[in-house]
């Protein structure tokens, strides 16, 4: 077998692992081995292919479907972008799988929680590597599925049922239009070929199509990417155990839109508005996220809302044309976020399950090693250098102040709440006073090699960056603007939540603050908005029709055959000589006929 | 020998189906039953061998005696069945015995 070895082995072999884990009865050992080899090897074959020589590979496997003129291979392509995805994704996920059979073990799922990240990191390498939007489309909706799963793993709370629900409607919004704009691509250029299809784009430019096509991808990818007005579904998907919120609702997943948007980037340099309206989006998200995430007493949720916040800066360096600092930045974000929940999830093991801030405080003395790592992800986080972050995020807004300084301006805002949020999280941890002491399990060795590593990852990852950035920008005066806003917001979490606390407590009593609170605290009413908006119609008219009218000929066609039965019924009398008399009648009848006629 | 005309053969036997019928409908003894049914098998046996006289041909009387092996068999099967259903339901009143009747679901 030829070096490297294909690319299909990528999700062959995770795809293996999920069907030896769902059907094999195994014992935890093995399914830890199994559920984490088949990774490993994957992240192996991810890095042959990213150690071999940098060349477009593009494989055909066999075709899927082909109907008339459309053809749809399994086929697979390779380049700069997806190599960068492919190691995030085998790479970071390697280590989450790892820290999973520590954090997992004992759990009665341990099968299916293993099966179903095998099969995600399954479709997340199938989305990465399509070469066609519809195989892609396979692995977005493969990932949709695993998130659902996962999500809901912890199946018994009828609320974990109904955050998993959440996610998967919400993100279905999203995903219709993606399927849409599909159609549309097809419909127009014939092809769903994405090297064909962006090398047909050029004699459109200026069509109106376009932009509609353009609107309906950025649809899907707003979805999943859970980015104003779809991120409701982000916060509730902290349901799942805490490795899936690192490795899917933090490091992959919902970086998905990114990619697909990255990857298609020649379209939208075509349609400059809808190529506005994406650092827009990501510049909204990112302040709005920030200001929720600033609030969160649950640990995890306001992690999710930081997630939401940094994936709005990579829209807004692809709205601004720097798709590859973009993607810098997703890269260093799956770093430091997944070292950030990972670091939560011992936190949060340690405090039995405890994962209200609230109960927490002082853990700096009792858990040292996670504080460092912790601090390291909010250093990384908050872009200070010489963090993985600051080098992404510098590169993003450095973009954004050339294209426009309003964009700029939303940038540099949510810098100062990034490190606001990220370091009152600090704060409120591992400082302050003990509430709760940390007798729960400990860390495993395991688990601190895997946050060792990952803090390691934060620390340098941003010295390497994947794609060769556009032009590296000469220094100027700007660029001191990002770490100078996170040391000012570093300044003010210290200030208000270490050395002045009872600022904040004054605070509190105002009325307009409580509200701004509360508000923050919910999403910005977003939840109860969609909740009026959608929800409540919708079950109002359930209810209306709940006899559902398009049913009626259906109802009467039974009803009338329940009729006849019924008045059918009596001459099944079970007596014999009722029986021989309708057969002497019958017989006289037809004799009687037959002799008349 | 003046033969029996045709018609007179056949009216003793329709009488003697019409006969036979009335009893299988008006009696609820099974036993009564299955003797109406002989007296039916008859009948019909009856008008085969008139038939077979008339036209000069062997085969009325070929299916008289499939008629007499048949009402043996019935009869056989026909009394296992009423010493079965008198063991079971201790009586031989067909009208009593209705089990076998689509009820109301």
């Amino acid at each position: 077998m030829s070096w490297p070895l294909p690319l299909w082995f990528i999700p062959a072999l995770p795809l293996a692992g999920f069907l030896l884990l769902s059907l094999l009865p195994l014992s935890s050992r093995a399914i830890a081995w199994i559920g984490t080899g088949s990774v490993g090897l994957a992240a192996l074959v991810s890095l042959s292919e990213i150690l071999a020589p940098a060349v477009v590979i593009h494989q055909s496997l066999d075709t899927w479907m082909s109907a008339a003129s459309l053809t749809i291979p399994f086929g697979f392509y390779c380049d700069g972008l997806t190599r960068t995805m492919l190691g995030v994704i085998t790479g970071v996920g390697f280590l989450i799988h790892l820290y999973s059979t520590a954090y997992m073990a004992g759990d009665e799922g341990y099968r299916r929680f293993f099966a179903a990240m095998n099969l995600f990191v399954a479709a997340m390498t199938v989305l990465v590597l399509a070469d066609n939007l519809v195989f892609l489309y396979l692995g977005w909706e493969g990932v949709g599925l695993c998130s659902f799963l996962l999500i809901g793993h912890w199946y018994r709370d009828p609320a974990n049922g109904r955050a998993a629900r959440k996610a998967f409607i919400v993100t279905r919004v999203g995903d219709t239009a993606l399927v849409l704009g599909l159609f549309l691509l097809f419909d127009r250029l014939g092809s769903l070929d994405i090297q064909t299809l962006l090398a047909g784009l050029e004699p459109h430019t200026g069509s109106s199509w376009l932009k509609v096509a353009g609107l309906l991808l950025l649809g899907g990818a707003l979805g999943k990417s859970a980015q104003f007005p779809l991120q409701v579904w982000l916060p509730d998907a902290m349901a799942g155990p805490t490795p899936v919120s690192a490795l899917i609702h933090a490091a992959t997943m919902v970086t998905a839109g990114v990619y697909l948007l990255a990857r298609l980037h020649p379209l939208y340099d075509l349609v400059p508005d809808i190529r506005l309206l994406v650092a827009v989006v990501g510049g909204v998200t990112l302040l709005l996220a920030g200001c929720s995430a600033l609030v969160q007493s649950d640990l995890k949720r306001a992690l999710a809302w930081s997630t939401i916040s940094q994936i709005g800066y990579m829209f807004l360096g692809l709205g601004v044309g720097a798709w590859q600092a973009s993607v810098f930045h997703l890269m260093t974000h799956a770093f430091f976020k997944a070292l950030l929940f990972l670091s939560a999830g011992v936190v949060i093991m340690a405090l039995h399950h405890q994962q209200d801030l609230e109960a927490m405080g002082g853990l700096r003395r009792r858990l040292p090693g996670v504080f460092w790592c912790f601090l390291i992800g909010v250093t990384a986080l908050a872009a200070l250098p010489p963090a993985a972050g600051f080098f992404s995020k510098e590169a993003i807004l450095d973009r954004a102040y050339e294209v426009s300084p309003g964009l700029w301006l939303l940038g540099i805002g949510g810098a100062l709440l990034t490190s606001l949020y990220g370091f009152r999280l600090v704060l409120r941890v591992f400082f302050g006073p003990e509430k709760t002491y940390p007798d729960g399990q400990r860390p495993s060795g395991v688990m601190m090699m895997v946050l060792v590593l990952l803090s390691g990852l934060s620390l340098v990852g941003g010295l390497f960056p994947p794609l060769a950035l556009a032009e590296v920008s000469t220094p100027r005066m700007i660029s001191l603007a990002g770490p100078g806003v996170s040391l000012l917001g570093l300044g003010v979490a210290g200030w208000l939540w270490y050395l002045r606390p009872q600022i904040l407590h004054g605070w509190r009593r105002w009325p307009l603050m409580a509200v701004l609170n509360r508000f923050w605290l919910d999403g910005w009413g977003f939840d109860s908005l969609y909740h009026g908006l959608f929800v409540q119609p919708y079950q109002t008219l359930s209810r209306i029709n709940r006899a559902d009218f398009l049913n009626l000929p259906f109802d009467g066609l039974v009803g009338f055959n329940r009729t006849l039965h019924a008045a059918l019924l009596p001459t099944q009398n079970g007596r014999l000589r009722w029986y021989a008399t309708g057969m002497g009648l019958g017989v006289a009848v037809l004799i009687a006929w037959g002799l008349c006629a | 020998m003046s033969a029996v005309p045709l018609t007179h053969v056949l009216m003793l036997s329709a009488i003697l189906f019409t006969l036979g019928m009335a009893g299988l409908l008006t009696r609820r003894n099974l036993i009564f039953m299955l003797m109406s049914l002989e007296v039916m098998f008859n009948a019909a046996g009856l008008a085969f061998i008139a038939a077979g006289a008339r036209w000069g041909q062997a085969d009325g009387q070929i299916f008289f005696i499939l008629i007499l092996t048949l009402a043996a068999a019935e009869v056989g099967v026909g009394l296992g069945l009423a010493l079965q259903i008198h063991h079971r339901f201790r009586t031989l009143d067909m009208d009593k015995v209705c089990e076998l009747k689509e009820t109301e679901p």
